[in-house]
């Protein structure tokens, strides 16, 4: 009995491994680190938080159309904005999440699955 | 004109030297605004300034246009930059 419950258990828990991005064909290992399931764990935003202040930064963007927003959207490809929007959404995430992004860093964050795994990923995401 | 490989990886360094510059000139407008709607201000005129060159051709041009936009930046960057938090001004000396 106790084994079938601990099956049942595990089959749900998420098991979390080294989360590695394709961009442009190259393997881009952000961090590179597992995150453990330490028990402070809690002191760290959610993804369900992540996302909904991810998108909700992208949404009150001026140039945005809000109704166009999804996690999976590219900033410039499926929202119609340029390379400098790209530079000024970072910037207001960097404010949004209290992070200081290194330029090279932000400068590959161009969509939202990016930035959402980028901002869960970072240790010091507030 | 061919778009040999050449040119085009000219172009690309070049179209990422615009992003740099215009990232970090968009914090240090931020390190100058004493209050926010100034900030607000600067970085529309900034924006502008960007704007106004989006579609110069000609890649010298371009490269000088770069070169003066960087140097211009150095010049002005902010003395005393604010590292840290943009969220929270520390009134803890760093």
């Amino acid at each position: 009995m106790a084994s079938a419950l601990r099956a049942a258990i595990l089959g749900h828990i998420r098991v979390p491994v080294a989360q590695t991005l394709t961009l442009n064909g190259s393997k881009l290992s952000l961090f590179g680190a597992v995150r453990s399931m330490s028990s402070h764990g809690d002191d760290h935003l959610t993804r369900e938080e992540v996302i909904d202040r991810v998108l909700d930064v992208v949404k009150s963007f001026p140039k945005v159309d809000a109704s166009k927003v999804s996690p999976d959207v590219h900033f410039q490809k499926d929202l119609g904005l340029d390379s400098l929007d790209n530079v000024e959404i970072v910037f207001a995430l960097e404010e949004e999440f209290k992070l200081e992004i290194p330029d090279i860093e932000a400068d590959k964050i161009d969509s939202c699955p990016l930035a959402i795994e980028y901002i869960y990923n970072h240790p010091m995401a507030g | 004109m061919s778009a040999s490989a050449s040119y085009l990886a000219r172009r690309a360094v070049q179209k990422e030297r615009v992003r740099i510059l215009y990232r970090r000139a968009l914090k240090d407008t931020l390190n100058w605004a004493v209050h926010r709607h100034l900030f607000y201000q600067d970085a529309s005129e900034l924006r502008e300034k960007f704007d106004a060159n989006k579609n110069v051709e000609g890649i010298e041009t371009i490269e000088r246009l770069i070169a003066d936009g960087e140097a211009a930046y150095n010049k002005w960057r902010h003395p005393d930059p604010y590292i840290g938090k943009y969220y929270r001004k520390s009134f803890i000396s760093p």
